[in-house]
């Protein structure tokens, strides 16, 4: 390890450290001053911090990325606003049981090139609303947007009266300096979202991570569907910020018997099915042929881009390129994760082809993450629903809104949503404050009376049977 | 408003705080301190009696930080805290650096 690098990240780590002891110190009332604070300095922002993330990434629209900066400063605010993360936040006089909530330490927050700015927000104010001092660490090519996000945030924190260094940047874009300070013994949590290689960095470092990594989102058209809905509602997510949203959705699967009738109703919507050689050229520049994944020129790009770098002409007013697909895999190279409005299109014959085809593009590359289905046939739902690898499965709903929460159901407004051990996460839920909490549990005495009121030199004898003890451990009672 | 007594008895300099010590009172507090390790000269042993302080901010840990390398770590030490002021310089790592009790 460079030596200038070390004292780099011991230097922030000291800092950190310090804040983190202060911050222990905050009640709940100043706690939610400070978040209130942070929150309308950024939400005040919006506007500012969304151009400059356009500009600096070059990628998405900027307009998306002012909504995705109202859903991490007002939306995330008032979802925890409420929320206790300090002291006693609940106490059950049956149980006999006290939760403490208490901070986890410095954490450390990888934010993506995709959502710069909104998940820089969303990170801080989690956060500070549980009392854990925040360093931050940006994607190469988002520094500056996400720099300007953490000064406005913590100006406005520092005059709410919050501790010094509760807020600080790693930005030196040096890959050594975020491996040594994932791995330093101060730091409390990883907060990763970005690129496989970046969550894998982050479980591999032995300090506790939350990493969300790529998705790879179905979404079943079923015959009971409101086919005209459900395209427009792809449209909507699939559009939205030039598909940069982890859980867009990736690949349309219809039953044959409603393929025509999807096929026209996308077509009339703006969607363009490109012809064997545009799919070609189109996956020439949105896949890395040696990788496999998709191309980083590619992302978040609006389809006049994409058809300008594959040298294709499409019909004007072209929303979202759709490439027909028939397999699942290495073969298919559309079959993966591209941000950017590109999707792919599959027909089954019946509902079990389509079933397995939506388990084919789960699994690959997007276990744990989201997936959507359109239907008006609750066992079809239900059926979908337990055939997924997935955190969330969004029902008649664009995946993009419907993912992040909030907007269009009662998810908890996130953009770090977890993917479970398919993701290798923890946690399947969409994270937010309650994540980086110690609770400490004060358990009262509630002694179990059938345990104390059965002789348990019993369970010493072989020759008792299961059913025996079980019934006598149980009567009376 | 900084409370703040201290006793000097030939190189032992014992500072006693009191109430919040916070961004408003550090600079003041820091002041002081240095003037009269300045009077002591070299060989000062520094006590900081923290036995009324309710609150500590990164400013007065600052303070404290300076003190205890201005004197040699070995020569400071912090006494008297209430317990979450010793857990907040245990969480600090700052026990390891000096003495705290």
């Amino acid at each position: 390890m460079d030596p200038a690098v070390q004292a780099r990240a011991d230097g922030i780590m000291s800092a950190a450290t310090m804040a983190a002891a202060v911050f222990s110190q905050y009640d709940q009332q100043q706690v939610d001053r400070i978040v209130e604070a942070v929150f309308r300095a950024a939400f005040a922002n919006r506007v500012k911090l969304a151009r400059m993330a356009h500009e600096e990434t070059g990628l998405g629209v900027w307009q998306d990325k002012v909504i995705k900066n109202v859903i991490a400063s007002q939306l995330v605010y008032e979802s925890i606003r409420g929320v206790p993360t300090v002291g006693v936040i609940s106490h059950d006089e049956a149980s006999g049981i006290s939760e403490i909530a208490e901070p986890l330490g410095p954490v450390f927050a990888v934010t993506p090139i995709t959502n710069p700015t909104s998940t820089a927000i969303f990170k801080i104010l989690i956060a500070l609303k549980t009392r854990n001092p925040i360093i931050i660490s940006p994607h190469r090519r988002s520094q500056r947007s996400v720099a300007e996000t953490a000064r406005i945030c913590t100006e406005a924190a520092l005059a709410a009266d919050a501790p010094e260094d509760c807020i600080q940047m790693a930005t030196d874009g040096s890959r050594e300096l975020t491996q040594c300070l994932m791995s330093h013994h101060g730091m409390a949590l990883i907060l990763a979202t970005g690129g496989t290689g970046l969550v894998t960095a982050a479980y591999s470092s032995g300090t506790p991570a939350i990493g969300v990594g790529p998705g790879n989102v179905p979404v079943l058209i079923d015959p009971s569907a409101n086919l005209a809905y459900a395209v427009s509602s792809i449209l909507a997510s699939k559009t939205f910020d030039n598909g940069t949203v982890c859980a867009s959705e990736q690949a349309i699967v219809v039953e044959q018997s409603i393929a025509g009738a999807v096929r026209a109703e996308m077509q009339r919507q703006g969607f363009f099915f490109l012809d064997c050689d545009q799919k070609a050229k189109v996956e020439g520049v949105a896949i890395d042929p040696k990788s496999g994944a998709m191309s980083p020129e590619i992302v978040g790009q609006s389809v006049e881009s994409v058809c300008r770098l594959a040298g294709i002409t499409v019909p004007q007013g072209t929303r979202v390129l759709v490439a027909d697909l028939a397999a699942v895999g290495p073969e298919e190279p559309l079959s993966g994760e591209v941000l950017a409005p590109i999707i792919a299109f599959y027909v089954g014959a019946d509902a079990n082809t389509t079933a397995k085809l939506c388990v084919d593009l789960n699994y690959r590359g997007g276990m744990g993450h989201t997936a959507s289905i359109y239907a008006n046939d609750e066992q079809r739902i239900a059926e979908f629903s337990g055939l997924m690898n997935a955190g969330r499965v969004v029902v008649n709903t664009p995946s993009t809104q419907g993912a992040v929460g909030s907007l269009l159901n009662t998810l908890a407004p996130s953009f770090t949503l977890g993917c479970g051990s398919g993701g290798k996460n923890i946690t399947t839920e969409n994270v937010t404050a309650r994540h980086l909490l110690n609770i400490k549990r004060v358990c009262r005495k509630r002694p179990n009376e059938k345990w104390h009121s059965f002789d348990t030199s019993r369970y010493l004898d072989p020759a008792e049977t299961v059913d025996g003890l079980l019934a006598d451990y149980h009567s009376d009672h | 408003m900084l409370e703040l007594t201290y006793r000097a008895e030939q190189t032992l300099l014992t500072c006693t705080f009191a109430g919040r010590m916070d961004g408003s009172n550090s600079p003041e507090a820091d002041a002081l301190v240095k003037a009269k390790l300045a009077e002591i000269g070299d060989g000062a042993t520094v006590v900081f009696d923290l036995g009324g302080v309710g609150y500590v901010s990164s400013a007065f840990l600052r303070v404290i930080i300076g003190a205890a390398k201005a004197v040699d770590e070995a020569k400071f030490s912090v006494v008297n805290c209430q317990p979450f002021i010793k857990r907040l310089f245990v969480d600090a790592g700052l026990d390891r650096l000096f003495s705290v009790s």
